[in-house]
């Protein structure tokens, strides 16, 4: 049996399920949201066919994204400019920074200084590993659904087979395949050595540091993927570092996925540097748009600043892909903000 | 009958809508996802009393939403919605059930309720050969389409663990449709 036939057949059993009705409660709610906004009435469609509405939303829109990406390319064609220039510049309005204004041009300059040095080291090491690579020219969209921790702030590069995505502070967290259509033949060639021989190439090549770290491979032919190899190290700083990588059954390397958890570093944790964050954030003198607690996402994690681990905490409002970033002091709990 | 599977870009398109107050595909969206919403929350909550609860309090959340923020990321939105208000809810059911929880304890410390709190999915047999955890990879990997790491970071679990427990979650339910569990 195949997996997409239980995924059929446990549709199958939820679609089952008795649905109770919509409370009065949310219809009320919905009601009362669309007399606050006028504007809602002419979205309601007039056709009851919600189907066609929508494609016709879609169609709309997909005429309106066109439209929005030949214009810069017209433009850019026509003075001759560089497309990779454009994709630098580009990169350097995703930052905190937000420059924005053609005359705040040497700003930018200093931006993107400060951001080339602040992934040299990483650049190097990629180059040296992959060859040429380049910031990735694709859109956010793409971006979005190839890789798993996507932001507009992180640095993405790609070659012709991979992609290497960079988080806000410069640091590797994710490798995927360059390649979204890209289906692995039902083949399984690569055996356990074969899969801990490239594992450690990898790893001796990207991660050097995890290198000594013991390796646990595990498999299963009948799943895609088929191999995963997991590497963990506590750093100096008490983070957790993991490293997961993924193949298929060749042996090809499909995912590498990196993730950082700090344990406490002082007389407060790390979950109550996120506390502390969260009650800084909303006070009034930041003017950060309101935060909804059910869709933010937190990380953290430590860094050394002046000879003292201090944790740096990011919250992004996942709708509003609102981003704000604290230093905080692990036996005080004093709360600095750096972004927001 | 609804579609189940939930679309990133039709779901990021309701929810807009929803929350600037369309009814008419509120509906819509109650029928096609509603089911797989109420699955979800009954691997948190114990019983489908509470469930329904949940559901009830999953659409003002919408509603309420401020209309002009984009939903960039639908699904995990929701299912952080849909995490936090079942966590809620489980907590309640066993604190009253139990003692009084104590003044620091807090919903967002990351605590898994899914531990202290038995899900129970009463209506779907398939699902009971599943632990909560093992229930929920298997529901946001099939029908939420999340990848696995996406599901770990949202569960709050290590890669490695989401991985083995939805493989070995989806071996569970084959041995059970093999042997004609599904059929009735």
């Amino acid at each position: 049996m195949k997996r997409t036939e239980v995924a059929e057949m446990l549709s199958n059993d939820i679609s089952c399920i008795k649905l109770p009705p919509i409370s009065d409660k949310v219809l009320q709610a919905v009601r009362s949201k669309k007399q606050e906004d006028p504007e809602a009435d002419e979205s309601v469609p007039e056709s009851h066919n919600t189907s066609t509405v929508r494609l016709t939303k879609y169609l709309f829109a997909a005429m309106l994204l066109l439209l929005a990406i030949s214009i810069p390319i017209i433009v850019v064609l026509s003075t001759n400019n560089k497309i990779s220039e454009v994709i630098d510049n580009s990169q350097t309005f995703n930052t905190f920074s937000k420059v924005s204004d053609d005359a705040e041009k040497s700003e930018q300059e200093r931006s993107l200084v400060s951001e080339g040095s602040k992934r040299t080291l990483d650049t190097i090491k990629m180059k040296k590993l992959c060859g040429d690579v380049a910031l990735s020219a694709k859109s956010d969209q793409e971006l979005e659904n190839l890789l798993t921790s996507y932001s507009k702030q992180n640095d993405v590069y790609e070659d012709s087979e991979y992609i290497y995505n960079f988080n806000i502070q410069g640091k590797l967290i994710e490798i995927c395949r360059n390649n979204p259509d890209y289906s692995p033949a039902n083949i399984y060639t690569a055996d356990k050595e074969y899969i801990a021989q490239k594992s450690e190439e990898i790893i001796k090549d990207i991660f050097p540091a995890m290198l000594e770290q013991e390796m646990i491979i595990e498999g299963s032919e009948d799943s895609l993927p088929a191999w995963f190899v997991t590497v963990c190290k506590k750093n100096d700083d008490l983070s957790l570092e993991q490293i997961t990588l993924s193949y298929d059954g060749t042996g090809t390397l499909l995912r590498v996925n990196i993730t950082q958890e700090p344990d406490s570093i002082g007389k407060i944790s790390s979950s109550e540097a996120i506390r502390l964050t969260l009650k800084e954030i909303r006070m009034p003198k930041y003017n950060v748009p309101e935060f909804d607690d059910d869709s933010v996402e937190i990380y953290v994690n430590v860094k050394e600043i002046s000879d003292k681990l201090m944790y740096i905490v990011f919250v992004n409002d996942i709708p509003s892909n609102t981003y704000c970033v604290t230093l905080v002091d692990p036996d005080t709990g004093n709360v600095t903000m750096l972004e927001a | 009958m609804g579609m189940l599977k939930i679309k990133e870009e039709e779901l990021a398109f309701c929810l807009k809508e929803i929350a600037s107050g369309n009814e008419e595909i509120l509906e819509q969206f109650y029928i096609d996802y509603g089911r797989v919403i109420l699955t979800l929350i009954l691997t948190i909550v114990k019983t489908r009393e509470s469930a329904e609860e949940v559901l009830q309090d999953v659409m003002p959340s919408i509603v309420t939403h401020n209309k002009d923020k984009p939903f960039l990321n639908a699904s995990a939105w929701l299912f952080k919605v849909i995490q936090n208000l079942s966590k809620k809810k489980a907590m309640e059911d066993s604190a009253m059930k139990t003692e009084p929880l104590s003044e620091n304890k807090e919903l967002t410390s990351g605590e898994n309720i899914s531990e202290s709190v038995e899900g129970s999915v009463d209506q779907i047999e398939a699902l009971k050969c599943l632990d909560p955890m093992e229930q929920q990879c298997v529901l946001m990997r099939i029908f939420c389409h999340m990848k696995l790491p996406q599901v770990a970071e949202l569960l709050g679990l290590p890669y490695n663990q989401v991985r083995s427990k939805y493989n070995y979650a989806v071996k569970k339910l084959k041995k059970y449709y093999q042997e004609g569990g599904g059929l009735t």
